[in-house]
This record gives structure tokens, C-alpha cells and sequence, in this order.
């Protein structure tokens, strides 16, 4: 892990304010590419606004947001997009009127500054995605024929088909049953191998704490923890954050 | 530059702010509550006017004394159109409900105009042509009292927005739909009143408009963009934005046609204008809290 | 998007050939109605490309009368060649698009639709405004296209028709593009498309401009071929209500609901606009809300759920 790239993702006292209500209060994040890194917190911390300042879908109120050395706070989402980052949505946000090849045809055709121009070229990129994430068969079939699990496949798929570097993950698990859950899992590990760095938000404690090379833990927008699974299982003030939701912080 | 003419187009641009207000807040209650392009609002005004000519040419009422009336009538269809025709559509794409409501103008239009036929017609009570003298201002009486309903009103829904559960529930709705809804509030019915209220307050500027000036089938369209000008300038959903924007668009008014030449003419697109104007500026409007 | 064009071909081939000949069958008022209609299908047909993008323009009589105005108006002053004048016409339309869009475009879509009719009213109230320029609410006379009399009507069914061969095959290949997916992303989920490189006011100014241009050119045909064009006739309510309600009726996301509508209407308006005379647009109304409840894929989508029971 070379020093020169230890800055792919930092944020610097990034600070979001709604009107009154602090959102995120003074940030900081640091990621190393190819790292697994996993976002978790009660309810209501700022997972999600802290995504969608990344991804520029919020503007920031103070701080710095930095990929590859590059100051991105401030850009479009597109841009963000051209730049390198993906991410999904907590709830799938599918085009419902194209099948599931042409949802991920689309990312294909635009995820990069200059469109894509071949088609034939663009359908077997987005054909070789939907395999990898499992929706080969499935790659005629519309949006509304899919089940919860698809969908979330297919959120995936669509990230991917930009080939971003960095991709952020909203509750990718959230409403799959176990055995679901575990092929995701493994999904997302091989899509690390394959040279992506992921940040994940997750509520499924053990399949992140399993995933997760280190785990930061929001609370009130503030972060109160960042360190390997272990660690943080065991730190006093996440624990407590946690008092009277039901969660099981699985150690390893 | 003469002070007292000046003094009379203010006086003038605030009355015409006023009758706007009135129009324009019940407009953006109903899209702060159910952000629904309400294009059938400028028709509660046509049928305000037109309920109150009838009473008066036909039963002698007072066009003051039809005000309670109008606003009946008006909120009780305010509430049936809502639950009939826009609640249905309410999850729809935004296009279906601009179609929708753009399809009910023009039914609601045109059966005017076969009702009633497109003449221009105009009401005269005892106390049209009275004017009143503030110093060297003259205003027209009927005017002021247009003017004096249209504040009386926005008071008056402004304390139901603040006092009364109802109001909470609007409030609530307007800035969060979902959150409201996982609170309990039953969106429905907040959905129903505010489109009556909302149309009863059209219904109000439209016995305003009968005591000022003519009415005609198409009477609603001449205040229906300014409505939506106003709307999008203070910011959905915001009566205090409505208010403002009202009486900049009627100062503005005011001012181009008296000082600007051929100024009467111009006048209307001065709500296209500062439309864009602010529309570039700030897309969101002027009163639009984040 | 399924093709299904190997079933609407021998159609759409009847279709065309019936057209080119009909000159020979039909009388000069049969034929000015017949102009009337594809007139129409340009309108329509351009006015849909904009909801491909989940946008909807109220004010499209605006871009009609742009074209009229600047095609009269330079008309008169340089006597270019039509086909130049009615370009320039469609020039003129997409620019206003251009500046109308990157200002209206980058908010909601209810900012559009009121823009684009607070925009045709300014735009009347412009040309009224200032006789110097425009002759005001006199209008605006030329020489009539071709000459006038019933030959030229017949060169001028021709033109048209040409013309609207060319936007309905703009409407068709934009379906098949690259473009399609872009419009159909922003459509379906603005922050979704965004997230995956689409600048969506970029690709919304673009339909925008699209649906500008031939409405543009049939505004500038339309002044040629009635010799006159005024103020309410240009940016007249009736030809933006025509533009929502044609492609509605027909179907909103294909290529040949807007044609089906045009036919339809525009034949169906003037007949009622001949018995009804007074409020006759209280059809129209009817139709947008009927179609809305219970036919919102339109004509041709129901066309297509008989054939699919079939």
C-alpha cells in the first residue's frame, strides 16, 4: 500500500447543516484504496447525508472533501460520477420503464466524461456487469419482474457499469434474508478483488463487521469511533450510542 | 418628480398587491400541502365573481354579504374537486396532474362560457363609484375594502396555520410529506381542507374582482400565472412569501405603467419578468428555507 | 424497447402513399384541413420529445409564433427563399429553447410548464409591444407562398408533408439513440441519472431544443402559407392546448401517438368548432381528464394491449 495513494478519500471537518439541524459536524474520514470500510450508527446519524455530500447531491456547509488529491466538494454528482465514485441508494432507484439490460446500459453509456460510443461494444460491457452480479439471466426481464434481492442487484450492477474506484454502498443488505445477505457478501468481496474500494453503510452487524477491513461509527453526525471490527466492537461510546436499538456487535 | 403621484401609484400598487395576496396564498397552501400545479385555482376566482353577480343581480345580496357565501361554496367544491379528480392522481407523475388540472380549466372554462356566454359583465352597487380622500390620494372605495377582506383573511388563515391542529398538520406536511405521515397525521384530509380553504380564498379575490372590475369565463386566466409568479417568487407553501411577492408584483406593476411609456401594456409581462428574474437568482424562491 | 417496426411497416408505407396522392381526391377546403392536420403532427410530434425527459411544455404556441414572426419579418425585409425563411424560423425557436431551458430547466418540472406559459403570454404582450418592429396587434402581412391559388395550396401540401416526414423521423431515430437513455434516465430518476454521469439540464435543454426547432419551421410555413400572421393567431392558448392534448390522447412515449392524435383532433376540433361554435374546447378538457384516469398509455397503447390478447 504505497504512501502516494493513502489520500484516495479524505474528508476534512466536513460539516452539514439543515437550517438549524446539524447533519455532520466536522468530519473526518480518511481511505486507502482497495480498502473495505465499513459506516455504521443509529438511526438518523448522517450515513446517508454523509453520502450524498460525497456525491455532491448535497452542498457541503464547511469542510473539504478530497479523491485522488482532487478537491471535489462542491461538484455535480455527474462530475463526481466522471471523477471515479459510485454509489447506491438505500431505497433502489431502478429506471422503471427500460429493462434491467438498459438500466445498466445507461451508466455504460454516460459514467464516463465521454460517452460510450459503440453500442455493441457498451451491450457486452453491461452484459459482463450483470453477470457479475448475478442478473445474467435476468438481463431482458423489466424492472417490476424483480425481486427485492435483484433490485438490489441491479443497484449494484448500475454502480459498477460507471467503473468507479470508489464505491459507496447504502444499506446494500437492508430487507434480504440470510442466505441473500451472505451472496452479496461475497459479491462485494469479489468486487474489492477486483480492484474497487468500497464504503459500506450497513445495519446487518455481522456480515459488515465480517466484510469490513475497519469500521467507523457516525452518531448525532459526529464520528465516535474508527478502527478494525474488533476495536470498535468493544469501544464504550459506540456501545452506548447503541443502547435501545437491537443490535448485536459481533466481534470478528 | 411629483410626491403626490408617486404616493398614488404606491397606494395603487398596494391595492392591486392585496387583491393578488389573496389569490396567491390560497395558491401556495395548497401546493406547499400537496405540491400539485393548481390550475384550476384562477377558476375558484371566475365562479367567486360569478356567484356573486348572480346574488346580486337576482336577489339584491350585497356583494360584501356574499362573501360568506362564496367561501362556502367555494371550499365545499374546493373539497369535492380534491376528491375526485386531483387526489387520485396525486402519486401520479407531475405530468398527469398539470394535464389533469389543465383539463379541468378548460371544462370548468368553457362551461362558463356556454352558461353564461363570453360577455364581459360588471355589477353596480351603491357604492362602486365612491372614491376615498387621504390628502392628495384617491383611492376607490371598493378597492379598499378588497383590500381589507384580502388582509383580513390572510390573518385569519395565518392563525389556523399557527393555532389550530389543523394548521399544525399543514405545516408539518408542507415541509416533510413523509415525516408527517410516519407521525399520523392524516395526510388525506389535510390534503381536503387545504384545497378547500385554498379555493375558498380564490373564491374570496373572485367577489373582490366582481366589485372592481369585469367578469368574464376567462377572468380566472388573467390571475392565474400572475398567482403562479407570485408562488414561485415567495417560495411554496410560504404565506408570508405570498404576501411579499404579492406586493412587489403589484408595486412593480403600479410603477411600469404609470412611469414607464405605453407602461399599461408592458404591465403584463412584468410577472413573466420577474419571474425569470428570480428564477435565476434563486431558484427556489425568495422565501424557501432549505 | 421492443421493435416493432417489422409490423408497422406495410402501414406506414399505405400510410405515406395515401398521403402523397390524396392532392388528386381532395377539394381546396378538404386540402387546407389536411394541412391544418400536419401542421399538427409537427406540433405534437415535437412537443413529445420534451416528456420524454419528464418535462412539458404549456407555452409551445410560443415557439410557433417565434417562427411565424421571424419568418414574416425577414420575409419583408430581405425576401430570402421560403425554405431559408421557415430554417430560420427553426433556428430562432431553438434558440429562445436554449436560453428558456438553461434558465427554467434546472428545477422542477412545474417550473418549466409555468415558464413556457407565462413565456408565450410575455411574448404576445412583446409583439403587441412594439408596432415598430412588429406591426403590432395589426399583424404582419407577406406574399403568399408560392404565389397563392390552388396550385400553390397543392406545393404547399407537399412542403408540409415533407416536413413532416422529417420530424416525425427526428422523433424516431432520438427514440433509438444513445439520446433515449439519457432522456429515459433523467425521466424515470433525475438523482439517480446524475449519479451515473448524466448532466441532466444539459440533456433536458436538448429535448428542449429538439422539440423547438420544427415547431419553429411549421410557425414560419404557417405565416407563408396564410400570407398574414397576428399577434393572437401566432402564440394563440389553442396551439399549446392542441400540443399536450395530440400527443396525450395518442400516446405519450411513441412515435406514432402524436400523429394518431393530430389526425384525430385536429378533424375532430374543426368539426366541433363548426356545431359547437361557443366553448367547444369543453371537449378537449373532457378528453385530457378521461384520458388521464383511464387511458393514460393512450391510443396506441391500447392498440397494443388488443393486439397483445390477440
Amino acid at each position: 500500500m504505497g504512501k502516494e495513494k493513502m489520500n484516495f478519500l479524505e474528508l476534512k471537518e466536513v460539516t452539514k447543516f439543515f437550517g438549524g439541524l446539524g447533519a455532520l459536524r466536522e468530519v473526518e474520514l480518511k481511505v486507502s484504496p482497495g480498502e473495505i470500510i465499513g459506516l455504521i450508527g443509529p438511526n438518523g446519524s448522517g450515513k446517508t447525508t454523509l453520502f450524498n455530500v460525497i456525491t455532491g447531491l448535497y452542498p457541503l456547509t464547511r469542510g473539504s472533501i478530497r479523491f485522488k488529491e482532487e478537491e471535489i466538494a462542491g461538484l455535480k454528482p455527474y462530475r463526481i460520477c466522471h471523477k471515479g465514485i459510485g454509489r447506491t441508494f438505500q431505497i433502489t432507484k431502478p429506471f422503471n420503464r427500460l429493462t434491467v439490460l438498459e438500466n445498466v446500459m445507461v451508466g455504460t453509456f454516460y459514467g464516463k466524461e465521454k460517452p460510450v460510443g459503440d453500442r455493441n461494444q457498451a451491450r457486452r460491457f453491461s452484459e459482463e456487469v450483470l453477470d457479475r452480479v448475478g442478473l445474467g439471466l435476468k438481463k431482458n426481464h423489466r424492472v417490476s419482474d424483480l425481486t427485492l434481492e435483484d433490485k438490489k442487484r441491479l443497484e449494484l450492477g448500475k454502480a459498477l457499469s460507471t467503473q468507479p474506484e470508489l464505491l459507496l454502498l447504502d444499506e446494500v443488505m437492508a430487507g434480504l434474508n440470510p442466505t441473500e445477505i451472505k451472496e452479496i457478501v461475497e459479491l462485494l468481496r469479489r468486487m474489492r478483488a477486483g480492484g474497487v474500494t468500497l464504503v459500506v453503510v450497513e445495519h446487518v452487524m455481522h456480515a459488515v463487521m465480517n466484510l469490513a477491513d475497519r469500521i467507523c461509527v457516525l452518531h448525532h453526525g459526529e464520528k465516535i469511533a474508527d478502527g478494525p471490527p474488533a476495536e470498535v466492537s468493544k469501544d464504550k461510546r459506540v456501545i452506548e450510542s447503541y443502547l435501545g436499538e437491537e443490535f448485536l456487535l459481533a466481534a470478528g | 418628480m411629483d410626491l403626490a403621484i408617486f404616493a398614488q401609484v404606491i397606494a395603487n400598487g398596494i391595492l392591486t398587491g392585496g387583491l393578488y395576496a389573496l389569490i396567491a396564498v390560497g395558491l401556495t397552501l395548497i401546493f406547499g400541502v400537496m405540491r400539485v400545479i393548481n390550475f384550476v385555482h384562477g377558476e375558484t376566482l371566475m365562479l367567486g365573481s360569478y356567484l356573486t353577480y348572480f346574488l346580486f343581480t337576482l336577489y339584491g345580496i350585497d356583494p360584501f354579504l356574499s362573501l360568506p357565501l362564496a367561501i362556502c361554496a367555494l371550499f365545499v367544491l374546493g373539497v369535492a374537486i380534491q376528491r375526485f379528480f386531483i387526489n387520485p392522481v396525486i402519486d401520479a407523475p407531475h405530468l398527469n396532474q398539470i394535464l389533469l388540472t389543465f383539463g379541468l380549466v378548460l371544462i370548468i372554462q368553457n362551461l362558463a362560457l356556454i352558461l353564461w356566454s363570453g360577455n364581459y359583465i360588471s355589477m353596480t352597487t351603491r357604492y362602486s363609484a365612491i372614491s376615498l380622500k387621504f390628502g392628495p390620494l384617491s383611492v376607490g372605495l371598493t378597492r379598499v375594502l378588497g383590500l381589507i377582506i384580502a388582509v383580513f383573511l390572510t390573518v385569519l388563515l395565518t392563525l389556523a396555520l399557527k393555532r389550530t391542529e389543523w394548521g399544525k398538520a399543514v405545516r408539518a406536511v408542507t415541509q416533510d410529506r413523509e415525516a408527517a405521515m410516519l407521525m399520523g397525521v392524516n395526510v388525506n384530509r389535510v390534503n381536503m381542507v387545504a384545497f378547500g380553504v385554498g379555493s375558498a380564498m380564490g373564491g374570496a379575490g373572485g367577489v373582490v374582482t366582481s366589485m372592481i372590475m369585469y367578469t368574464f369565463p376567462l377572468v380566472g386566466m388573467l390571475f392565474v400565472l400572475k398567482a403562479f409568479a407570485i408562488v414561485v417568487l415567495g417560495g411554496f407553501g410560504s404565506i408570508a412569501g405570498a404576501v411579499v411577492g404579492s406586493l412587489i408584483l403589484g408595486l412593480t406593476e403600479s410603477l411600469v405603467t404609470h412611469y414607464v411609456p405605453r407602461g399599461s401594456g408592458w404591465a403584463e409581462g412584468v410577472s413573466f419578468a420577474v419571474l425569470v428574474l428570480i428564477l435565476v437568482v434563486r431558484p427556489k424562491g425568495l422565501f424557501y428555507a432549505e | 424497447m421492443p421493435n416493432k417496426a417489422y409490423a408497422k411497416i406495410p402501414g406506414l408505407v399505405a400510410l405515406l402513399v395515401l398521403l402523397a396522392f390524396l392532392p388528386a381526391f381532395l377539394g381546396p377546403y378538404s386540402m387546407h384541413m389536411m394541412i391544418l392536420v400536419l401542421i399538427y403532427v409537427v406540433i405534437a410530434t415535437s412537443w413529445n420529445i420534451l416528456v420524454w425527459t419528464h418535462q412539458i411544455s404549456l407555452g409551445h404556441a410560443a415557439f410557433f409564433g417565434i417562427g411565424a414572426y421571424t419568418g414574416a419579418l425577414i420575409y419583408n425585409a430581405w425576401r430570402l427563399p421560403p425554405y431559408l425563411d421557415m430554417l430560420l424560423g427553426g433556428i430562432f425557436a431553438s434558440l429562445s429553447a436554449v436560453v428558456l431551458g438553461v434558465i427554467c430547466l434546472r428545477m422542477a418540472p412545474w417550473a418549466l410548464a409555468i415558464a413556457t406559459l407565462a413565456f408565450a403570454e410575455a411574448m404576445k404582450v412583446l409583439v403587441i409591444m412594439l408596432p415598430g418592429l412588429t406591426e403590432g396587434a395589426e399583424g404582419v402581412g407577406i406574399p403568399p407562398l408560392f404565389g397563392g391559388g390552388e396550385a400553390a395550396r397543392t406545393k404547399a401540401y407537399y412542403l408540409i408533408f415533407g416536413i413532416a416526414c422529417l420530424s416525425v423521423l427526428l422523433a424516431y431515430t432520438l427514440k433509438r439513440s444513445k439520446l433515449y437513455y439519457a432522456f429515459t434516465a433523467i425521466h424515470d430518476d433525475e438523482d439517480a441519472a446524475n449519479m451515473l454521469g448524466i448532466n441532466p439540464t444539459k440533456y433536458k435543454v436538448v429535448a428542449f431544443t429538439l422539440s423547438a426547432f420544427f415547431v419553429g419551421i411549421v410557425g414560419s410555413f404557417y405565416a407563408h402559407y396564410i400570407a398574414y400572421i397576428d399577434p393572437h393567431a401566432a402564440f394563440n392558448i389553442h396551439i399549446s392546448v392542441e400540443a399536450q392534448i395530440m400527443p396525450l390522447m395518442g400516446g405519450l412515449y411513441t412515435v406514432a401517438g402524436p400523429v394518431v392524435g393530430a389526425f384525430i383532433l385536429t378533424l375532430l376540433g374543426e368539426y366541433l368548432r363548426i356545431t359547437i361554435k361557443t366553448g367547444y374546447l369543453i371537449v378537449y378538457g373532457i378528453i385530457l381528464v378521461v384520458v388521464i384516469f383511464y387511458l393514460p398509455q393512450g391510443l396506441i397503447g391500447l392498440a397494443e394491449k388488443w393486439v397483445k390478447k390477440r
